[in-house]
């Protein structure tokens, strides 16, 4: 009986170890463990043996009982892996096919730049406001230092509209101004000031009109976003370094700037910030028109006049504002050749970005 | 405006070569558009504001700034204008000037001579003066234009044998008043104008240009040379209204300085003394209010704190004295005086510009304000716009920028008329006579546009719109979609479900669509083509309040801007949109019980409202019926012969306060069915 034992723990060893499928594992368990396995068998004749032996061969075969449901155990595991993984292997992806895109939309360029650069200034605090397209006389011109009978409104060319004029009383006095399409942001200072006191930081965006003839670098229309801070003391030198900061944002830590001086009615002084040409990193070309510079950035600190108009106390308060080319800015980053594609509604433009 | 290098390098002991001077001006003083050679010369084309225009449009000038930057000497070629010797003067008859009022004319300089034989200008100067962009004429003619590019004084020459009668009037135009002047061109002047007439008729538009009648000719042998000033603000007027400019008419416009005009008139006889004129009669020089420098205080504290640098006072009298002004000592401050050329120096903050430019802006050592950290206040109206673009471009919308501009052709494409619209005074081309007066149809038209190359156009913008008389000036949101060979239904319910998740996701719950109005315009007899498609338009109203519009683009339409695809827009009132809208929003508990989901499918006429039946079904649902889904909107071949359609709902039945038995939901589904069988509509099983 020994010896049979030793047989079933050699032979079913054997199989389990041979066998493929759980269903065949099935089948070796019955064949020595199922009501007439092998091992059932000598299980069932120990009855009719000498208390001795039958205590021994007992024993025996109940470890071997205990070892073949182990292997048994082991194998059917070991098989279910072989099994799951030759699925798994059947499921393979190709993953270079190209994906399923989403339909998705895209943000036109003005408006991606402009969140870039509103997203710098609300960092230090800075409000947005907004002001009309169609715009007076009076605020456009004269509220900021430019008179009528001057000829620094010829650097402007200017929409006029057949609209009957407005009569307004500023300043204690009377003022008939005529209507246009604003050529600039920067009145929505005097708007601002007019109805807000200082201390305040604001940056003002907007669409600017020019009666220009456009090519590849004019427009009639674009966008611009002025900056005005007001304050006790504000200076020359914190307008160069909210300059130098936005730059350094926008186009990288390393981008070259140059202050140099500038002439606008609003501001005295009046500076304006150049970075060096991102086309031929100053060895000059057609976009630079050779100088390797890029004016980007006119500014200055805030002349007294733009402070009475708007009914401040020039003696009180110091500012300083500035005017960015949100367009300009566009065209430079995204190396777009041609100012008018930004309005052209050509999908073919807009689904670059 | 122009300027000689080598006319400079005479002025100034000059080691830079053009293009570094050139950048020299850039940073400190002037921008210098190009650098330009011209034969053995470079011409600098330097962008001189209106302001400074008296004292560096010239040669002279642009030399004392260069000279001030390189802390250098400039030496003008005329050394001393004031000592006009008039013993060499032949005699000749009196020349009456009169004016009529001094402010036209502030300063009145002129000399008469007598020319031989008017030949050609010498070499060197035609050479400058080509190099500045003028055209050589003749000796006379040169030596003016010529003296004005130095010493930045407009001169005239009048043929005097053409002005008989020994008197000159400087007076205003009446309106009407004619005159050609010498380029051929014929003016009808306005009311205002600055002329000078003779005993018979107006000889100069002053300021501006010389009268043809008593021009310069190879046959002239007297002249009378003119150096004047004259009243700004009504050169500049009359330039704009005649839409006609000079080299000279720029700079009288600017301004220019009183005290110069003798200046320029002796440098000129200088000159033409040189080459065969002689001077007859006396001087003639009508300069009653004369005008002295001005003088203004000066603070270094303040200007310190306007720079944002410390700068000491003897820094800032150095740099003035350099630039020719006159430096006295006030206590802490100083006393600057202005000499008159310099018209833009008016106050302290033009003292600080001059300072912080001559000490170099690049110099000036950036920082970043120090100020309290105050937040800054949300604008709503952006917040909500950038939300909405987010949303709209999530939804596989593009966002399009457009012009504001419009013209007749444009809008009878579109069937309107330009009643309301705002015309530009100064168009400069029919496209774009007009302010848009409804955005919507620059992105329809962009839309067909694109429709050309993408079968499908999905677009979207906030712009604005104007409409006058009455000015009105209006923000928009537009969507709209675009899609080729469809029946435009489909299209007009993505849109409509788009705008439905928009105003869902901006907190707006209470909108609803109204189709009144289209079916209004049905029945009307209307004699415009409206833009939409009377049976595919509805209003979107939030409670009363109209907010926008949303349709397909009228098939007339479509023709007229001949697009190759079906076009369903919305247009919202971007205002009434933002503050109908609201961030806030609060938890609504799940429902702690299953729900029960019956489907029931309706056949109903094809012209039945999806509201209608909703409304049935909620009414006899009763309040165990929690919510009820279209999912699914079908029409077949036999239907729609039959003029039929199939609608299918989800009604989910949901309790919050116990578990529904399927035995009450039967019954309540049973009540329901029976309620639309009763409109004679057949239940689907």
């Amino acid at each position: 009986m020994n010896s049979t034992l030793a047989k079933i723990r050699k032979s079913s060893a054997n199989e389990i170890k041979k066998s493929s499928t759980a269903e065949e594992l099935e089948k070796i368990r019955l064949q020595y463990m199922g009501r007439k396995g092998a091992l059932t068998l000598i299980l069932r004749a120990l009855k009719d043996l000498p208390e001795e032996r039958r205590r021994l061969i007992g024993q025996e075969a109940n470890y071997l009982r205990t070892a073949i449901e182990n292997l048994l155990a082991k194998r059917l595991k070991e098989l279910k892996s072989i099994s799951r993984e030759s699925v798994l292997r059947n499921e393979w992806l190709d993953i270079t096919r190209p994906g399923v895109k989403q339909a998705r939309g895209h943000l036109h360029p003005i408006t991606k730049i402009k969140r870039e650069i509103e997203a710098i200034f609300y960092s230090m605090g800075f409000e947005v406001v907004e002001g009309p397209e169609l715009e007076l006389e009076y605020y456009n011109f004269d509220s900021l230092n430019m008179p009528a009978t001057h000829p620094a409104r010829e650097m402007q060319d200017t929409w006029w509209l057949k609209l009957p004029p407005v009569t307004l009383k500023k300043q204690g006095r009377v003022v008939t101004s005529r209507l246009l399409m604003s050529t600039q942001v920067t009145q929505n200072q005097v708007r601002y000031m007019e109805k807000n006191n200082p201390p305040f930081r604001i940056i003002m965006p907007g669409t600017v009109f020019r009666r220009e003839a456009t090519d590849a670098s004019h427009e009639t229309q674009f966008t611009q976003m002025d900056g005005l801070m007001v304050d006790k003391k504000v200076s020359l030198a914190d307008l160069k370094g909210i300059m130098e900061t936005v730059l350094r944002r926008l186009f990288g830590p390393k981008i070259k700037t140059r202050l140099r001086a500038g002439y606008f009615p609003f501001v005295e002084p009046g500076v304006e910030m150049d970075i060096e040409c991102l086309y031929c990193r100053q060895s000059g070309c057609s976009v630079c028109k050779q100088s390797g510079w890029i004016e980007v950035f006119p500014g200055g600190v805030v002349h007294p006049n733009i402070f009475k108009a708007a009914g401040y106390n020039p003696k009180n308060w110091q500012g300083i504002a500035w005017d960015i080319g949100v367009d300009r800015i566009a065209i430079l980053k995204y190396k777009i050749p041609d100012l008018r594609l930004l309005r052209s509604g050509d999908l073919r433009f807009l689904k670059q970005f | 405006m122009k300027f000689s290098y080598n006319w400079l390098k005479k002025l100034i002991n000059l080691k830079e070569s053009p293009q570094k001077l050139a950048e020299i001006l850039n940073i400190r003083s002037f921008e210098v558009e190009t650098v330009e050679k011209v034969e053995r010369d470079f011409a600098l084309d330097a962008k001189i504001p209106a302001n400074r225009l008296s004292d560096a449009g010239h040669h002279w000038g642009m030399a004392k700034e260069i000279a001030a930057i390189l802390q250098k000497s400039s030496k003008s070629e005329l050394q001393n204008p004031e000592q006009l010797s008039e013993s060499k003067a032949r005699a000749h008859q009196n020349l009456k000037i009169k004016i009529s009022k001094t402010e036209l004319c502030p300063r009145y300089t002129a000399q008469i001579l007598e020319i031989k034989k008017i030949g050609s200008s010498p070499k060197w100067m035609r050479e400058r003066l080509t190099t500045c962009g003028l055209r050589p004429i003749d000796a006379v003619v040169d030596i003016t234009n010529y003296v004005m590019l130095e010493t930045g004084q407009p001169l005239h020459a009048f043929d005097l044998d053409k002005i008989p009668g020994g008197k000159l009037i400087i007076r205003e135009s009446g309106r009407g008043e004619e005159l050609t002047t010498l380029d051929g061109t014929k003016h009808v002047l306005p009311k205002g104008a600055i002329v000078i007439e003779d005993a018979n008729r107006i000889v100069d538009l002053a300021g501006i240009m010389g009268g043809e009648n008593s021009a310069v000719s190879k046959n002239t042998k007297k002249i009378l040379l003119q150096a004047a000033t004259f009243d700004p603000v009504r050169i500049y007027k009359t330039s704009r209204a005649l839409n006609f400019f000079s080299a000279a008419s720029k700079l009288y416009a600017a301004g220019l300085d009183p005290n110069r005009t003798l200046t320029g008139l002796a440098r000129a006889m200088e000159l033409l003394e040189k080459y065969g004129g002689k001077r007859m009669g006396p001087l003639i020089d009508i300069y009653p209010e004369k005008v002295a420098p001005a003088h203004i205080l000066f603070r270094p504290a303040y200007a310190n704190s306007v720079i944002g640098q410390e700068l000491a006072p003897i820094f800032y009298k150095t740099v003035f004295e350099r630039l020719g002004l006159g430096v006295e000592k006030d206590g802490e401050n100083f006393v600057v005086e202005i000499p008159t050329i310099r018209r833009d120096l008016q106050i302290e903050e033009d003292l600080v510009e001059e300072a912080a430019r001559m000490f170099g802006y690049e110099k000036i050592t950036a920082r970043l304000p120090e100020v309290a950290i105050h937040p800054a206040r949300r604008n709503d109206e952006v917040w909500w716009e950038e939300r909405i673009k987010d949303f709209l471009a999530g939804a596989g919308f593009t966002e399009s920028w457009l012009y504001e501009f419009t013209g007749d052709e444009e809008l009878k494409k579109f069937s309107m008329d330009a009643s309301r619209t705002i015309s530009l005074e100064n168009p400069m081309n029919p496209e774009t006579k007009y302010l848009i007066p409804r955005i919507l149809i620059k992105y329809v038209a962009s839309a067909a546009e694109n429709s050309r190359y993408f079968d499908s156009v999905k677009i979207f913008g906030i712009g604005k719109s104007f409409q006058g008389p009455k000015i009105n000036e209006h923000k928009d949101l537009v969507i709209v979609l675009a899609q080729k060979n469809t029946s435009g239904e489909e299209e007009f319910y993505r849109l409509k479900g788009a705008v439905d998740e928009l105003l869902e996701k901006m907190g707006i719950s209470d909108h609803w669509y109204d189709d009144a109005p289209s079916r209004k315009s049905q029945n009307a007899n209307r004699k415009s083509q409206t833009l939409f498609h009377p049976y595919r338009f509805a209003e979107i109203k939030i409670g009363d309040e109209k907010i926008g519009n949303i349709g397909e683009v009228h098939p007339v339409i479509i023709e007229n801007i001949k697009a190759k695809a079906r076009i369903v827009a919305a247009e919202i009132d971007f205002g009434k949109l933002w503050r109908a809208a609201t961030t806030e929003s609060e938890y609504r508990p799940v429902g702690k019980y299953p729900a029960i989901i019956r489907d029931l499918a309706v056949v109903v006429p094809a012209d039945t409202r999806v509201e209608h039946v909703l409304d049935i079904i909620e009414n006899t649902g009763g309040k165990l019926l929690a919510d009820t889904d279209l999912f699914d909107y079908f029409q077949d071949e036999d239907m729609r012969d039959a003029e039929e359609k199939s609608l299918a709902f989800h009604l989910i039945f949901q309790s919050p306060d116990r578990t529904l038995k399927d035995e009450e939901i039967n019954k309540l589904v049973e009540k329901i069915t029976k309620a639309l069988e009763q409109k004679g509509w057949e239940l689907r099983k």
